[in-house]
């Protein structure tokens, strides 16, 4: 019985994870510039990481695996800010202005 | 000497969960290995500097940070719904922005937690670090209401000024 609702629950979370990483991936596609468009890979990077991996753990199971998983998770939340920081900061620095609704340049689609 | 303590310590746990390996030999040369690493970060002097002030840790920023660290977690999903919903809707909601947020009177470490997590929250990202100021790029304006509000501001400060220390 417990099995059932434990494969249920890894299933739940890799599908909420796929479908959180398909709609980053999406809005890559989607947003009008270059800064909109990190914040669309924000969704990929945080919540769909976090709930594949969440998955996976439950999958595992009780083990040092789980734990290396875990730890993984982790560096990702660690890193994936600053990568992010990084590339829009060298975009900024490159002369790259980020578009504004104020200024009469409307994104389009 | 502490902070160098410290890092060993956590270097050889670090090494233990990531190997799995339990026989002397590899013990053995998995401790010196972890020895020679934080011999050369004391030497470079970069362990005092770094992400690990020891010494003023306490039992009760663990707690406040963990704290912080679920609220950080909801914030992020909650905001992960909005930006996914924008991106499924027809686009025309996105309306990015640039402000620039004030973080005067924070240490550089409640900056770097307050930046990282502005960052780590889809939909808002820091652009550039000048001084007291953050730049902050949002895709849609009303996603930076709860920062402009100082909600996650006051939250941050609060992981250290609860307990009476400063970084």
């Amino acid at each position: 019985m417990i099995e059932i609702v434990f494969l249920i629950l890894r299933d739940v979370c890799l599908f909420i994870g796929a479908l959180f990483v398909l709609v980053g991936s999406l809005g890559v596609l989607r947003f009008p510039d270059f800064f909109s468009r990190i914040h669309a890979t924000g969704i990929t990077e945080t919540v769909g990481i976090a709930f594949i991996f969440a998955g996976l753990i439950v999958e595992v199971g009780y083990s040092l695996t789980s734990l290396k998983l875990l730890i993984i998770l982790v560096f990702v939340f660690f890193t994936s800010p600053t990568s992010s920081h990084a590339l829009a900061k060298t975009a900024i620095h490159a002369g790259l202005v980020p578009l504004t609704h104020k200024g009469g340049n409307q994104p389009s689609n | 000497m502490k902070s160098t303590l410290a890092l060993l310590l956590f270097l050889s746990i670090f090494w233990l969960a990531l190997s799995g390996h339990y026989s002397g030999l590899l013990l053995g040369l998995g401790f010196a290995s972890c020895l020679w690493v934080a011999l050369i970060a004391r030497r470079m002097d970069v362990v005092d500097h770094g992400g690990l002030p020891v010494q003023k840790w306490s039992l009760r920023i663990f707690t406040t940070f963990f704290i912080y660290l679920m609220w950080l977690g909801k914030e992020i999903v909650l905001s992960s719904i909005a930006v996914a919903r924008m991106i499924l809707s027809n686009g025309a909601r996105v309306r990015p922005e640039v402000i620039q947020l004030s973080v005067e009177g924070m240490n550089d470490m409640e900056k770097v937690i307050y930046a990282n997590s502005i960052t780590l929250t889809p939909g808002t990202l820091t652009v550039d670090v000048d001084g007291d100021w953050l730049n902050v790029h949002t895709v849609r304006g009303d996603l930076l209401e709860p920062l402009k509000r100082g909600d996650m501001a006051n939250r941050v400060r609060r992981i250290y000024n609860r307990s009476g220390k400063q970084l």
